[in-house]
């Protein structure tokens, strides 16, 4: 897999990937899209860059533990649920931001976005975990 | 400040503290103890302040929680939680302001008084709790700080483990028996729940069973007292506090609390009087014959718990007095006899009572807080231990029947023996030494007076506390302190007041009688040492079999589940689901309704489907069978757009690619070809694998109806009249909010253990 089309592709191929997920996980509250989405998305192009350029940056990240990746996602996701005393009724409870932007007009900004962005952080998370301790051998 | 304020400012002082300490002890590292020493002797002083209040009635605050269980966060001060909140936040301050000379790298300073102040905030909260389910919170925190303060000892892991799983089966027992009184008296504030005539016609001997196994666990009650003695491994200092002065001694207070329901059943206050009447007289004997300070010690807090427990079982007037003033005796010598076990260990690098020889020299104050503290435990006049064992003969002596007495000459034995290990440990640092090794630079190097000053603090306090109850000295009486917890925990105060000398009556001629019992034991080992023939660990040994054989009971089931063979555990899996939908779809009446006709593009999407499956069924080549299987996964995704849910498609999509480019690597690592199995373990796997995806297929029938029941319409509605427009994630970020973050915390267990997995098999 490791021929020069697939490594320059990996290289084009990454930053995409990484522009679709934010896209997926701003748009997930009006169509078609979600954290999970967001995340599986670029757990996909982690994958696709580690068969074709090998183990690099992005993946040593987590040579001192999966913990610290998903364990930041979780607590998010936690921090997430107690905010919700602050904006609104209770744990868990989400609100809606309204903004006024230029050209756009109205922008409703739910938060819920972080819980998403949690969610997404986890499956990033899980995915580079173990393609990197998979592939971590062939070296 | 109103009292309210005051009472909230307890607990949430020694919070705050424990917020702090955790920097303070990154910052000023040892020394992080003395300001919080001060903070906790505050939280004491403020106790102090409320003390004439809550003599006279309850003070309380409280507020709404979980409505739907009836549960409220409430705080309530009277005097039964004001007695152990003083020994905690007071004996806490002294072991705080003793850990700076005794903290020298065995743990991290921010650790330790992280889970310290934690420790007193929690058992602060617990016997503070007006509400049995904050009681319940702060009994499960002193579990979880006790564990992290043994665990961080050097080799302490093990003992931690053992300790943290006895314990929690005591929650559990705690938490059965608070869901129980929630179901039958919908109430769950400890004021209903310790009042008799709340429970009539509820099941309140299994409510009480279960409380009472709680305390056991909690208060080291044979046979659950196995956790203690391993649990030595921890810091002195946090043997002083969470062994003798305040985490043990939750369990007594939770029976303490219910002294009066308790009471209403005879046959249950009998099983406790006789389990620590039992407790007491072995843990007795066990402590007489070890040699280490700290195991002489545990197994004595075990055997002094058990008297109080017992008296507590008997449960009149005097034996709750009696109770309640033994209580904070040994609270106090028994933690200054800790504090002096830890300074022995660090000037003389041994506990070892033989090897203590020579050391009333070289540690006068240390030696001298030893004796001291050792005449409260022997319960010599006029020390408050003797006014608090004094006390309890009284009560044993109150109910005359067979039992009792059985109760009673058990117990007098226990006390016996008592005093004869409280001789073995005041004459130890007495005996003369045969060599005199150890210099004295190496004593200065720690601040050993201070730690010393701090031991005989407690023991004087202990000796004191017995002379304030004289009636020559009318200062801080405690008697009335005392007189007001006896009146919460039984409904009565005692007839009669503590005092020191109550007259030549039966109870005072049986204290004498142990005293002299005890001295008579000590004095014939001395010539014979004739005790060798008690056995030495008979109680652990069972124990640790007990174990041992219910390990051996769970290595079948584990070792079936530990196979390293997944065709199993998803035949299994298949199996069960199987079994479960089966006869669920068997039991129902009314068969899925019928759906119109399907769309032509669905058939053939179905059909090779269809096919897709039996390839991967077929594939002799591992590779052909999963590509097989990825594209079975964007066929699946295929159908869901067809049936008009874009979401799952693009769901299912990635999670296709993703199994699809780690499988890969899983497979470089696999022969390429399938083994060739026998044809009747293949008939069986192709059957379990029918069954399981029959059940589904037949689940899925039923969830395909025209109309969506009236939950999804519910949902939709609510979509519709928010911003959103995407109902899945709506759903999930927002309705089942808790149900996703379980799931994200499901898979991020899994990347854990998938990690953990590949790295044993590569060390193999």
């Amino acid at each position: 897999m490791s021929t020069l089309i697939s490594r320059v592709a990996a290289r084009v191929i990454t930053p995409l990937a990484v522009a679709l997920g934010v896209f997926l996980w701003l748009r997930g509250h009006f169509a078609l899209g979600g954290g999970f989405l967001a995340g599986g998305a670029i757990g996909v192009a982690v994958v696709f860059r580690h068969v074709t350029i090998g183990a690099d940056s992005i993946e040593r990240l987590l040579d001192r533990g999966v913990g610290h990746v998903v364990g930041a996602g979780l607590l998010l996701m936690i921090a997430y649920g107690f905010a919700g005393y602050v904006w609104g009724k209770g744990f868990m409870a989400s609100a809606t931001l309204h903004l006024e932007a230029p050209l756009v007009g109205d922008v409703a900004i739910p938060s819920t976005l972080l819980f998403e962005l949690g969610v997404s952080v986890v499956v990033i998370g899980a995915a580079v975990a173990v393609i990197h301790e998979l592939g971590d051998d062939q070296e | 400040m109103s009292p309210e304020l005051l009472l909230i400012a307890v607990p949430g002082l020694l919070g705050v503290a424990t917020v702090m300490a955790v920097p303070l002890g990154a910052w000023l590292g040892a020394r992080a103890g003395y300001p919080l020493a001060v903070l906790s002797a505050a939280c004491g002083a403020v106790l102090f302040v409320l003390l004439d209040e809550a003599l006279d009635s309850p003070v309380t605050v409280s507020g709404q929680w979980l409505p739907t269980l009836a549960a409220e966060w409430g705080l309530r001060l009277d005097a039964l939680g004001l007695t152990f909140a003083l020994v905690i936040t007071l004996v806490g301050a002294v072991v705080l302001a003793y850990s700076p000379g005794y903290l020298h790298g065995e743990m991290a300073p921010a650790r330790y008084y992280g889970a310290l102040t934690g420790f007193a905030a929690a058992m602060t909260l617990l016997v503070l709790a007006g509400d049995a389910l904050v009681l319940y919170v702060g009994w499960e925190l002193t579990t979880l700080t006790s564990y992290l303060l043994i665990a961080a000892a050097p080799g302490g892991r093990p003992a931690a483990a053992r300790a943290l799983l006895i314990t929690f089966t005591g929650g559990l027992a705690l938490l059965a028996a608070l869901l129980l009184a929630a179901a039958s008296l919908d109430a769950l504030s400890l004021a209903t729940l310790t009042d008799p005539s709340a429970w009539t016609g509820a099941p309140v001997v299994a409510f009480l069973a279960l409380l009472v196994l709680a305390a056991a666990v909690k208060s080291v009650q044979a046979p659950f007292h196995v956790w203690l003695p391993p649990a030595m491994v921890a810091p002195t200092p946090v043997s002083a506090y969470l062994h003798a002065a305040a985490m043990v001694t939750a369990g007594l207070y939770l029976l303490l609390r219910f002294a009066g329901l308790l009471a209403t059943q005879p046959v249950i206050a009998g099983v406790v009087a006789g389990m620590g009447a039992v407790t007491a007289l072995f843990a007795a004997a066990v402590a007489v014959r070890r040699d280490d300070f700290k195991q002489v010690l545990a197994y004595s807090t075990i055997s002094q718990l058990g008297f109080m427990v017992a008296l507590v079982g008997v449960g009149t007037k005097a034996a709750i007095a009696g109770a309640l003033a033994y209580f904070l005796a040994h609270a106090t010598y028994k933690a200054a006899l800790f504090l002096c076990a830890g300074v022995f260990d660090h000037s003389l690098e041994t506990r070892k009572l033989p090897e203590l020889a020579g050391s009333a020299r070289r540690l006068p104050l240390n030696t001298a807080a030893v004796v001291v503290a050792c005449v409260s435990m022997a319960g010599v006049p006029p020390a408050l231990g003797w006014v608090g064992k004094d006390e309890g003969i009284k009560g044993l002596l109150e109910k005359p029947d067979v039992f009792q007495w059985l109760v009673l000459v058990t117990v007098v034995a226990a006390l016996a023996l008592t005093v004869a290990y409280s001789i073995r440990v005041a004459v130890a640092p007495f005996a003369k030494s045969s060599d005199a090794a150890g210099s004295s630079e190496e004593l200065s190097q720690r601040p050993i007076w201070s730690m010393s000053l701090w031991a005989a603090l407690l023991a004087t306090v202990s000796i004191g506390l017995g002379l304030v109850t004289a009636k020559f000295i009318p200062f801080l009486h405690i008697t009335p302190l005392i007189d007001a917890a006896t009146e919460v925990a039984l409904g009565q105060a005692p007839d009669k007041p503590l005092v020191v000398f109550p007259g030549f009556t039966a109870a005072f001629f049986t204290s004498v009688g142990t005293i002299l019992a005890g001295a008579a034991v000590y004095a014939l080992w001395r010539a014979r040492g004739w005790w060798q023939v008690l056995p030495a660990d008979l109680g652990t040994r069972l124990a640790d079999g007990l174990g041992h054989r219910l390990v051996a009971l769970g290595s079948a089931p584990q070792r079936l589940w530990s196979a390293p063979r997944p065709a199993l555990h998803l035949g299994i899996l298949f199996v069960v689901v199987a079994s479960v939908a089966g006869a669920g779809l068997i039991s129902l009446s009314e068969g899925p309704e019928a759906v119109a006709g399907e769309s032509a593009p669905r058939w053939v999407v179905a059909l090779l489907i269809g096919a897709g499956a039996l390839v991967v069924a077929r594939a002799h080549d591992r590779l052909a069978a999963f590509a097989a299987l990825g594209a079975v996964g964007f066929l699946v995704a295929t159908w869901y757009v067809l049936h008009g849910a874009p979401q799952l498609a693009a769901v299912q999509l990635v999670i296709d690619a993703l199994t699809i480019g780690l499988g890969m690597f899983v497979l470089r690592h696999l022969p390429r070809t399938f083994p060739q199995r026998r044809p009747l373990r293949r008939t069986g796997a192709a059957a379990a694998a029918l069954a399981g995806g029959l059940a589904f297929a037949g689940l899925s029938l039923f969830q395909r109806t025209d109309a969506l029941p009236a939950a999804s319409e519910h949902y939709l509605d609510e979509a519709r009249s928010s911003s959103t427009q995407n109902v899945v994630t709506e759903v999930l970020s927002h309705y089942r909010a808790l149900d996703t973050l379980g799931e994200t915390t499901v898979i991020a267990i899994a990347a854990v253990g998938v990690v953990a997995v590949i790295r044993m098999g590569r060390q193999r």
